[in-house]
């Protein structure tokens, strides 16, 4: 679109306005005014003790790299670490096995069989008589109770016991 | 602008970004200060002046411009030109002087171009005739925003674009504001023959 010259334009709206342009308009300023200006505004600066912002040197990155808005950014970074650190999930406890009694890993062995292979579980020598049932059969006993203790069962035996029960007979005795 | 190197006593010219480049600077910041109070002093005072009409007046608008600008240069983002940042400090003091002024007279703010009226026949500083007295009285009748779009347009010949960027107004607006504020003056101005 062609720029319309103001000349053109007051031409159209106000012919009177346009020929009261070239007439002088009355205002004047004092000799010297702009050039004494300078003084009297450094006057006036030091007048009203008038601060202004800090220069960052070598920073061009606009506001966002004044010290005030960088320190402001430090502290908001080091508060969301802390949040961060503070509200972490809490790891879980695991104790080394060499602080477990005896009591405590017979106990996880009778719990969790299915994690032994037989062979280890023979291998394993209660100091009490065993408390597996003879035969699957013997149900009305309570396991771990046929065999009277002091009887002592060889890994062997043990294995061989273990084999011929089904998941299901040992998981009822645990 | 150009830059223009001077071996005599004749003002530098220096562009924005070597003014903003000097005020980036604490060792050379008076200097790029000083550089742009000497090349923007005269177009602000004059565009100052035609709002509040009175030398006297203006003068204490424009040193407050330039105080303010001081304070909160570094401030400037860049994301207009500097004049035009400059430009709206001085638009906002000059608005703030006139309904200050008002307040003070007790005046309510749709006197205030009666005030700036008395204040041009008070200036020693304006020796208009009688009809250019009449004229700047009649602009003084306008309501703030339209007498500043007035000025821009009459005074200045400012391009719509630009004064759409620095009053941040569409160009349709301002067009239409212009055209009946000359308008208006010209009835208020004919109506009193």
């Amino acid at each position: 679109m062609k720029k319309e010259s103001l000349n053109d334009e007051l031409s159209e709206i106000s012919p009177w306005l346009r020929d009261m342009k070239r007439q002088d308009d009355g205002f004047r300023v004092p000799d010297d005014y702009f050039e004494s200006l300078e003084a009297r505004v450094f006057a006036r600066i030091e007048e009203e003790g008038a601060r202004r912002e800090p220069v960052m040197e070598a920073t061009r990155g606009g506001k966002w790299f004044r010290p005030k808005m960088m320190l402001a950014a430090a502290a908001l970074f080091v508060a969301i670490l802390a949040a961060v650190w503070l509200l972490r999930p809490q790891p879980e406890v695991i104790v080394a096995s060499t602080e477990l009694s005896d009591e405590d890993v017979e106990a996880y062995v009778l719990a969790n069989a299915y994690e032994f292979e037989p062979e280890q579980l023979a291998s394993l020598q209660p100091d009490t008589p065993s408390e597996l049932p003879d035969t699957p059969d013997s149900s009305t006993e309570t396991p771990g109770k046929s065999a009277a203790p002091g009887d002592d069962i060889s890994p062997e035996d043990m294995e061989d016991l273990l084999n011929d029960m089904s998941d299901e007979e040992l998981e009822a005795i645990l | 602008m150009d830059v223009q190197i001077s071996v005599t006593n004749k003002p530098v010219v220096l562009t924005d970004e070597q003014i903003l480049e000097f005020l980036r600077s604490e060792r050379t910041f008076e200097r790029g200060f000083r550089a742009l109070m000497s090349q923007y002093r005269e177009r602000l005072y004059w565009h100052i002046r035609r709002m509040v009409v009175a030398h006297e007046d203006a003068d204490d608008v424009l040193q407050n411009t330039f105080v303010k600008i001081y304070r909160g240069i570094l401030l400037f983002e860049g994301k207009s030109k500097l004049y035009t940042w400059l430009y709206r400090i001085a638009t906002n003091e000059a608005i703030t002087h006139l309904q200050s002024a008002a307040r003070r007279k007790t005046a309510s703010l749709d006197d205030a171009g009666s005030l700036v009226s008395q204040r041009l026949q008070a200036d020693e500083w304006f020796d208009g005739d009688a009809i250019q007295l009449r004229l700047q009285q009649a602009i003084a009748q306008l309501p703030d925003k339209q007498r500043l779009v007035f000025n821009l347009r009459y005074y200045d010949e400012m391009p719509y674009e630009e004064m759409s960027a620095k009053l941040d107004t569409s160009v349709g607006a301002l067009k239409a504001s212009f055209h009946h504020a000359s308008k208006k003056i010209e009835a208020v101005f004919k109506s009193e023959v």
